[in-house]
């Protein structure tokens, strides 16, 4: 097996488009961290976490002959992860749901890490949040938050900052 | 500047996504008034407050991982299943009009057999890039199968080929063990079909090859072929329609003769066709096409010559006639048919 590990994403993708198995395993420890913890902060459920995570990857395998090596793969990871994470909150009909499953979870201690704040951040309304979480926590650049949630730089700018002035009045 | 705007440059700062433009422009807005400065706190502060250190346990990403590569190989495997499993069908289909009734419940047995050693055979040689595949026949068995450039092959009873899925942009590559025809459609790409000893150079035209016990016998239909020696790539000759050469070990290929091959590709019409055909080799291949051991008592015959044609009669039909001519008899012996002295 060829060492990919030093391999930029550009070269990764090139692999993986041409069906490359080892490339896509590097692909795949690079992010699973960053994915699952993302994941987690968003559902609540390491075994949701984990799931997800597989589906974003199938789903990246499946459609590997899509990819372009011009755009950002981190930013694709993201936003399949964000997308499964909408589909799951529409599924649960209200967000309110998903706030007070937020508070079972935290009561059952299924996720010890959910703390006061982990609730300020979920009372987020979902535009604002995932563009909070990706920055904070995972450090994406604007430019990167825009790719991901596909808005402009200016949209990630204005909401950024109304995230930001809600948890400051909400932490306060 | 409004105060929306005043947050944003803030924003920038605290999640570091200021430019070095911006920053000075923060800076001097900051200094030139104490409220400006205290809102740029909070939000500074909301900032470090919301840090948060992931301590839930990470999985073990190894194990995960192999979770996951096998559900891309079951995937992958689903689909060489599919492959396999539609020729199958259409050679049942294809079969299921001409088989007797009676033999049709020994042939269902069959085709499961086929199945799995089919799927046995490509998922041992599977790899992800690119996709490699086997077709084969087992006795009894034959099929067709249509190439991604479009050309066809048809495969007599007990022969294999291989090939890459997609061929390259430079060449069509194709492996043969045993007898096939085939109908090469006009590419740029030479199509090239490759045995243990002889390769096989065509554009477009259709060939029979048949490839066993490192002797490699080609019978050109149409167009023009050139044909040699896996090992010398020099020593070709060129064959046109209506010719035939064949090839023995690494010897040189034997210069082209005329021939009707209409008439010698006989077992496209399912029907048997000896030309000055070796009796070893008529028996062998009555073993492939009946699937039946028929044991040889005496050695001395293997080299005999006869010329017939029979026509989808049944085998006793043939090994009477055959032994007819040699004037012998044969019995048959829980299943195996002995030619007796």
């Amino acid at each position: 097996m060829n060492d990919y590990s030093s391999y930029s994403d550009e070269y990764l993708v090139e692999s993986i488009k041409s069906s490359n198995v080892d490339a896509f395993k590097v692909l795949y420890y690079r992010y699973y961290e960053n994915l699952y913890h993302f994941l987690c902060l968003r559902t609540n459920s390491i075994e949701t976490a984990k799931d997800f995570i597989q589906e974003i990857f199938t789903r990246v395998w499946q459609n590997r002959g899509d990819l372009d090596k011009n755009k950002s793969i981190k930013a694709y990871l993201f936003r399949i992860a964000n997308n499964l994470v909408i589909d799951r909150f529409r599924k649960r009909r209200s967000r309110q749901d998903f706030i007070s499953q937020t508070k079972k979870n935290v009561t059952d201690n299924s996720l010890e890490s959910i703390t006061e704040i982990n609730l300020a951040i979920n009372k987020l309304p979902e535009k604002l949040r995932i563009i909070f979480i990706l920055s904070r926590y995972h450090g994406f650049k604007y430019s990167e938050i825009a790719q991901t949630c596909n808005i402009s730089v200016k949209t990630v700018e204005s909401r950024m900052s109304q995230a930001l002035k809600i948890l400051r009045d909400e932490l306060s | 500047m409004d105060e929306s705007k005043f947050i944003n440059l803030c924003t920038k700062a605290v999640t570091g996504n200021i430019s070095h433009d911006e920053q000075h422009e923060l800076d001097f807005l900051l200094e030139s008034s104490p409220k400006n400065l205290e809102i740029y706190n909070q939000l500074h502060n909301t900032w470090q407050q919301t840090e948060f250190s992931f301590d839930s346990p990470l999985p073990d990403i190894e194990k995960e991982w192999l979770k996951f590569y096998k559900k891309i190989e079951v995937k992958e495997e689903k689909t060489i299943n599919k492959i396999v499993f539609s020729q199958l069908e259409k050679f049942r289909a294809g079969f299921a009009a001409t088989i007797q009734p009676r033999l049709r419940p020994a042939f269902i047995v069959l085709a499961a057999l086929i199945i799995f050693i089919s799927l046995v055979f490509v998922l041992k040689n599977r790899t992800l890039e690119p996709e490699f595949i086997e077709i084969f026949t087992v006795n009894k068995q034959r099929t067709t199968y249509v190439f991604s450039d479009g050309s066809k092959v048809r495969l007599n009873c007990g022969s294999s080929i291989k090939f890459f899925k997609t061929f390259s942009d430079t060449t069509r590559e194709v492996h043969l063990a045993g007898e096939a025809f085939f109908d090469v459609l006009k590419d740029k790409r030479p199509f090239i079909v490759l045995t243990e000893n002889a390769r096989t150079t065509v554009l477009g035209t259709e060939f029979n090859i048949w490839a066993r016990n490192n002797r490699t016998r080609i019978m050109v239909k149409d167009g023009k072929v050139r044909f040699g020696l896996v090992t010398n790539a020099t020593a070709n000759v060129e064959l046109i329609k209506n010719q035939m050469s064949c090839v023995k070990d690494d010897l040189l290929p034997q210069e082209p003769k005329n021939v009707d091959t209409d008439y010698l590709l006989g077992w496209l019409e399912d029907k048997l066709v000896f030309e000055k055909t070796t009796l070893i080799e008529i028996l062998n291949e009555l073993e492939r096409t009946y699937d039946m051991s028929i044991e040889l008592k005496n050695g001395k015959l293997e080299n005999e010559t006869i010329t017939a044609v029979f026509d989808n009669s049944p085998i006793d039909t043939v090994l009477s006639s055959i032994c007819l001519t040699l004037g012998i008899n044969y019995e048959v012996e829980s299943g195996r048919y002995i030619l007796l002295d």
